[in-house]
């Protein structure tokens, strides 16, 4: 183990780089910079604290967990198993392994230009110095390499996804609060409804027997080419889709009964204006404080859909690494989703702050 | 939170004609049709599922001559007999248990489809009609369904309960007692909402068996976050109201105030967020039950049954559109009665 002083200040280095921040917001928002860094170097310890809560929860309940990850294979002998914990170090006390792991996963240095290999591979102990450690179950992999083979295919199932939703949602909703209670704000508001009520493994396996085993124009399952992305994309985008034609919708119609849309309607400007200059600003506002949890519903809400369409992404492997108590493939996969889900909330929440004045100077 | 404040009848009738705040809401609810739609069809589903299970085939029904049954198929109850075993009849049937080709083991089923009782072995065999269908182990889809619809629901009620325990006490402490202690208490919320949590009751789920109790807990320990922050938001806003002084006044302690006092006044938002929870609840619930990490056989729920229908949706299709609906209904009435509710109460649908 290396001495834990040597690599502090990359690491300090690693959490100023993040402390950039647009600089359109500056320009904007000049007047209200002191409180808004204020607000994100507060969010941003938060979202640390919480970031160590989890590793720390997880490290210790796998831990507690009945079971372990050996007891499954009975051909070994009691001193076998003894020797594969000691190359794994579970035999050292639990308060080391948890000292060693939370060092060992510590981003230590940042070196962006190492951390897309020429590949393309994920490499997170090249670049950030992040090692998750072995994995139990694949022998002679570890979970590094399993990271980066899984992650792009769970965030190319995603951003799609995330697309689509966004895509149809605000759409439809923005259409809808324009041509309120006609036929097109019933259809809307139905599919908002509809969204609401049923889940992806519902549509999932619906769509599939519709379009993949009736109508053939997709296969039902894999993940080969851009074919078999249409379906999982859509059954997950359109799944979060339906609340934000629901938020776009409320928001879009409070923002068009107020003063100043009336004001710029007086003034003459053209109704595409009118909505994209004036009303969409202050109408997606809901939508914005629901892209957090949405994005991290996208993500872990992609654990069905990649078992519905057997899809090798990250979330089947958290799952079947939880059962097979693959305790460091537990904890990667655990802490990658945390921090994109986190990172993403704090996004949103900077966004919103940026958004909407209210919030910027409440905090 | 006792009864009488619930109850608008009780408290408006013995002073004066007023109408209450729970009268005026009641008669705007009325009003909604959607919401009504909404609790009819609910309680119309929970009333099937009571009957079906109260007097449909039991669940564990274990059926094997008929897997996979179509809707409306005519099959064989199998419940355990008490008396003793009749070794004369069991020779009809084969090792596993099904008729053979023999001319006395058929009659014997054309008599049972016929609508007769007859003992086989320890075992007493009557007519079953199906009509729903049964799964792939012969278990009538009906009854499966009711009795998933229950512990859907009985699931999705008790996290709530456990939700709104924890989030009302928590959330009433930190608005009642302000300062310190509560940006304390609401940054404590305010960690907890950024974790995901989803993955953790997955976690949970797994490393410590699919116990039910627990899945009552870690729902529950998710969804009282929210709770928690309706509730403080509306303490804030009513603890400094006059009745409150007067209550003060009367020297009366502060469990009795928060409890007596503010908890009935702002009974509305949280009525209101229990509505909406439920559902939420039942759609993790059947979410885990998908995963494989809800409710174990022979228990089912409907995420199990939906899971247990897709897989065999190409040749038997109804057996995923028929949990798959109900379920779906059962969301839609809530949200629908939710909703009603909320506009009745007149609930500002602020989160904090």
């Amino acid at each position: 183990m290396r001495g834990p002083r040597e690599n502090l200040l990359p690491a300090a280095a690693f959490c100023m780089s993040y402390l950039r921040f647009p600089h359109s917001a500056h320009i904007r928002a000049s007047a209200a910079i002191q409180p808004m860094t204020r607000f994100f170097i507060s969010r941003l310890l938060q979202t640390l604290l919480a970031l160590f809560v989890i590793v720390t929860a997880t490290f210790f309940m796998s831990r507690f967990a009945p079971g372990g990850p050996f007891t499954a294979e009975k051909s070994t002998t009691p001193e076998i198993e003894a020797n594969i914990k000691a190359h794994y170090n579970l035999d050292k006390p639990l308060w080391w392994q948890y000292r060693k792991y939370m060092w060992d996963v510590m981003p230590k240095t940042f070196r962006p230009a190492l951390l897309f290999s020429d590949e393309g591979v994920i490499d997170l102990k090249a670049g950030l110095g992040m090692d998750f450690g072995p994995s139990y179950k694949y022998a002679n992999r570890t979970v590094n390499e399993i990271i980066a083979e899984k992650l792009p295919v769970s965030i190319q199932l995603g951003i799609p996804s995330l697309m689509i939703a966004l895509g149809i949602g605000i759409t439809l909703g923005v259409i809808a609060a324009l041509k309120r209670n006609t036929w097109i704000d019933y259809a809307a508001s139905t599919f908002g409804m509809v969204g609401l009520a049923v889940p992806t493994f519902v549509v999932g396996p619906i769509f599939v027997l519709v379009f993949a085993l009736q109508l053939h124009w997709f296969n039902a399952s894999g993940w080969y080419d851009l074919h078999d992305r249409v379906l999982p994309c859509l059954v997950l985008g359109l799944a979060y889709a339906a609340p934000i034609v629901r938020l776009t919708r409320g928001g879009m119609l409070e923002v068009l009964n107020q003063d100043f849309i009336r004001t710029a309607r007086a003034k003459g400007a053209s109704e595409t204006r009118v909505v994209f200059r004036h009303a969409l600003r202050g109408g997606l506002l809901p939508v914005v404080a629901y892209l957090g949890p949405a994005t991290a519903n996208i993500l872990t809400g992609s654990f069905i859909i990649e078992m519905i369409f057997q899809i090798p992404g990250l979330g089947r492997e958290f799952v079947t690494s939880a059962f097979n108590r693959d305790y460091f493939l537990i904890l990667g996969t655990v802490i990658l989703y945390a921090i994109l889900i986190m990172t993403l909330n704090l996004l949103v929440d900077l966004a919103q702050a940026w958004m909407n004045p209210k919030v910027r100077l409440e905090n | 939170m006792r009864g009488h404040a619930i109850n608008p009848s009780s408290t408006a009738e013995p002073l004066e004609k007023g109408s209450s705040l729970w009268h005026d809401a009641w008669l705007r609810l009325r009003k909604n049709h959607l919401a009504l739609f909404g609790a009819a069809t609910f309680a119309a589903l929970v009333l099937i599922c009571i009957g079906g299970w109260l007097f449909g085939q039991p669940y564990y029904d274990q059926n094997n001559y008929v897997g996979n049954a179509e809707p409306g198929t005519i099959g064989i109850r199998v419940v355990p007999d008490d008396r003793p075993y009749d070794f004369a009849t069991i020779e009809m049937l084969d090792d596993e248990g099904i008729f053979t080709a023999a001319p006395e083991s058929q009659a014997l089923r054309a008599a049972l489809l016929k609508g007769k009782t007859i003992r086989v072995g320890d075992k007493q065999y009557s007519r079953n009609l199906h009509i729903l269908g049964t799964d792939k182990h012969g278990r009538d889809l009906f009854a499966r369904l009711c009795w998933g619809g229950l512990i859907s629901l009985g699931v999705g009620l008790a996290a709530t309960a456990v939700a709104l325990i924890i989030g009302v006490s928590y959330g009433a402490v930190a608005g009642f007692f302000g300062g310190k202690l509560d940006a304390f208490m609401m940054r404590v919320v305010d960690i907890m909402y950024s974790l995901p949590f989803t993955i953790f009751v997955i976690l949970l789920m797994v490393l410590f068996g699919r116990h039910l109790v627990l899945l009552f807990a870690a729902i529950g320990a998710v969804e009282w976050l929210t709770m928690a922050r309706i509730v403080r938001s509306q303490v804030m806003a009513v603890k400094h109201m006059e009745f409150i002084e007067a209550a003060q006044s009367l020297g009366f302690g502060r469990r009795r105030i928060i409890f007596r006092h503010i908890l009935p006044n702002i009974l509305g938002p949280i009525i209101v967020y229990i509505t909406l929870t439920i559902p939420s609840v039942m759609l993790l619930e059947a979410f885990l039950g998908y995963l494989g990490l809800g409710v174990q056989p022979p228990i089912s729920s409907l995420g199990v049954l939906i899971k247990d229908g897709s897989e065999v949706m190409e040749e038997y299709t109804w057996q995923l559109t028929c949990p798959a609906a109900v379920f779906s209904l059962m969301i839609f009435s809530l949200n629908f009665l939710g909703d009603g509710l909320r506009d009745a109460l007149d609930v500002k649908t602020s989160k904090d």
